[in-house]
């Protein structure tokens, strides 16, 4: 089976004025499908920027990348959204749900990008929020949900298209101790439930006693197998 | 709801206060172009009225060929038996009432003073019903048959007053020359100002005497309403077809016509101003609320939603804004006609016209249309931009805090 990422040799840099700043320098991985992982490493040490490579959200500038199999290095910008939609999940720290939608609809939302019916996408989204949680709160408006309650309605958004990965850049960076082991606990669930393997950014030491495998980030390259 | 339009209708609720201060702006623009609009289309309406009321009915029947050709003695040409054509014309649906006219030159003298103008031969016991801009300055309107009513211009012109009296002299239809003693009743203005300065008026009869025919030159028409034109013009086709049929804007081509075109141009540029500066307007407001949105459209960018389906909902978002902005400009616009603007709106003379006017609004429902279709356009276009921004970045670049 071919695993979900395998990347040689990534390389990026960022460009300030005139200056290039340097900040993968050859990143080699492989992640099985299935897997719970944790890139880590201190601030600044590239996490989200090769989280960004590894969800098609931005492209290296040396080496290459494979996803399930499928080089990636010629895709179009239109293939890459069409990949997005369908095979990756994104969470973020500060969750950016629609503030005007209800915690069903912004679940929802993405069923109605991938052309499901009115009523499919809301029982989808229905069954997504019991999952995480949230089957009471379902009518309510991010505002009027707690930050905990808000990542789980990010996590049914993203869990809810059905793809293969969620990438997560600090899930829990945003969420007290108790609140973020609430939120480790609903990656656990869906793990077991929904087949689909979890990526994640971060330095919470927490979550990372829960990953399968670490990678840590430093001066540019990986060190594997280091659960720092 | 479709459920593009259901996210843009949410999205108004996500700053109320910006939304209401977007939907003022918007709805400014719309009310005063509506009323710029119905204001014009009032301007046009007074000419309009003017030009029927004062001169040429609805319009007016020829001798077939007439208007066309130049002649040796027109008066040949003129309508034989008027009395029976009258009753045919009459007996014509949409047509109320039909005054024949006769017009000749004729000199005017008046003491030592002798003038040449264009007379009208009119039935004056009859066209005062309808013919009601006829305003008198000094004395009436005939009210006899040995009578005379004198344009302003041409009234001073003579240096006569009501009550002074005046020889005409004018060729027969047989190339004599024959000449009645008449009064002034009175001097007029209409407001057509070539019409004040060299027309007098006689009652018709009297007309018919010093010409020596018992033909008249045309008949004016007075019909149900000014709709009811190309159904009486057919009609009349058919049952006359010995005569030319003539709609009053045709008949004062230049007047009517020029005025209408003027209007018009004027109004299209109006309106690309008010389209500029409602754009610019709101263009700010626009700009910040979509900016503002970038981690959130980020994050839809990152889970793959495409840009171009988020450009449907962006765009929808600001038509939503300006089409109910224009709405709330409609009702704007039509409560100020209803309440401040219900007595009319008073103007100066306009071209070609020496009195003064009250212009009510005359909103048509075509000016809805384009009341809701401009600022839609001006929230589009001024959406544009920022539309432009969120879609072109980088995700990275949107979702960074
Ligand atoms: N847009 C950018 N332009 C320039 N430098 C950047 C940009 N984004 C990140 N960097 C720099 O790249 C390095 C890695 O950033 P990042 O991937 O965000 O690290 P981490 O997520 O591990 O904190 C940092 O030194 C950061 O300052
Ligand atoms: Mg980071």
């Amino acid at each position: 089976m071919d695993p979900l990422y395998r990347a040689q040799g990534l390389h990026y840099s960022y460009r300030l004025e005139d200056q290039e700043i340097p900040v993968l320098k050859g990143v080699d991985l492989t992640i099985p499908p299935g897997s719970f992982t944790c890139l880590v490493g201190p601030s600044g040490s590239g996490k989200t920027t090769l989280l960004n490579i590894l969800g098609l959200l931005d492209r290296p500038s040396r080496g290459t990348l494979a996803m399930s199999g499928q080089d990636l290095s010629n895709l179009s910008e239109d293939e890459f959204e069409i990949l997005r939609l369908k095979k990756l999940g994104f969470i973020f720290q500060s969750f950016h749900l629609i503030p005007t939608l209800t915690a069903l609809e912004n679940t929802a939302y993405f069923l109605g990008t991938l052309g499901r019916s009115r009523s499919q996408a809301l029982e989808r989204a229905s069954a997504m929020l019991e999952l995480v949680g949230l089957k009471d709160h379902r009518h309510k408006r991010p505002g009027q949900l707690s930050s905990g309650q808000c990542q789980r309605v990010a996590i049914a958004r993203a869990v809810a298209k059905g793809p293969e990965v969620i990438l997560a850049d600090e899930p829990t960076a945003n969420l007290d101790r108790t609140t973020a082991e609430d939120i480790i606990s609903v990656f656990q669930d869906l793990r077991a439930k929904e087949k689909v393997s979890f990526l994640f950014a971060t330095h919470d030491m927490h979550l990372v006693s829960y990953a399968e495998t670490t990678f840590k980030l430093q001066d540019g390259r990986l060190e594997p197998g280091v659960a720092a | 709801m479709s459920g593009l339009f259901f996210l843009s209708w949410r999205n108004l609720f996500r700053n109320p206060r910006r939304t209401a201060a977007s939907l003022a702006t918007v709805g400014l623009g719309a009310a005063g172009l509506l009323i710029y609009q119905g204001f014009n289309e009032g301007i046009m309406n007074q000419y309009r009225e003017n030009v029927i009321r004062v001169r040429y009915g609805h319009g007016q029947v020829f001798p077939k060929g007439y208007r066309d050709r130049a002649h040796g003695n027109p008066r040949e040409e003129w309508i034989k038996d008027p009395a029976k054509v009258e009753k045919e014309l009459l007996s014509i649906p949409g047509v109320k009432q039909v005054y024949a006219r006769s017009s000749f030159y004729s000199f005017l003298t008046k003491g030592p003073v002798r003038m040449a103008a264009k007379g009208e031969g009119v039935e004056w016991k009859k066209e005062p019903a309808f013919f009601t801009s006829m305003n008198f300055e000094e004395g009436s309107d005939l009210t006899g048959p040995a009578q005379v009513t004198l344009g302003r211009g041409l009234a001073n012109s003579l240096g006569a007053k009501p009550g002074d009296e005046i020889r005409l002299m004018s060729q027969t239809v047989t190339g004599d020359i024959n000449d009645i003693g008449v009064k002034v009743a009175g001097v007029f203005h209409t407001g057509a100002q070539d019409f004040d300065s060299g027309v007098f008026r006689v009652d018709l009869k009297t007309a018919q005497e010093l010409l020596k025919t018992d033909r008249v030159e045309l008949f004016t028409l007075q019909n149900d309403s000014i709709e009811a034109w190309p159904a009486v013009s057919k009609a009349i086709g058919e049952k006359l077809p010995q005569l030319d049929r003539v709609p009053y804007d045709e008949l004062d081509a230049v007047y009517y016509k020029n005025a209408v075109n003027f209007l018009d141009a004027q109004f299209a540029f109006i309106r690309l101003i008010m389209l500029l500066i409602v754009a610019l307007g709101i263009f700010n407001t626009i700009t910040v609320g979509m900016l503002e949105r970038a981690p959130e459209v980020g994050a839809l960018r990152a889970n793959g939603e495409p840009r171009r389906r988020l450009f449907g909902i962006l765009v929808r978002e600001n038509a939503l804004l300006g089409v109910l902005g224009g709405a709330l400009g409609i009702a704007v616009a039509v409560l100020m006609d209803k309440t401040i603007l219900r007595g009319g709106i008073p103007m100066p003379p306009g071209p070609g016209i020496t009195r003064h006017f009250l212009i009510f609004l005359e909103i048509q429902p075509r000016h809805y249309v384009q009341a809701m279709l401009l600022p839609m356009l001006a929230t589009v276009l001024s959406g544009l931009w920022p539309v432009a921004r969120l879609l072109r970045s980088g995700i990275p670049q949107l979702l960074r805090p």
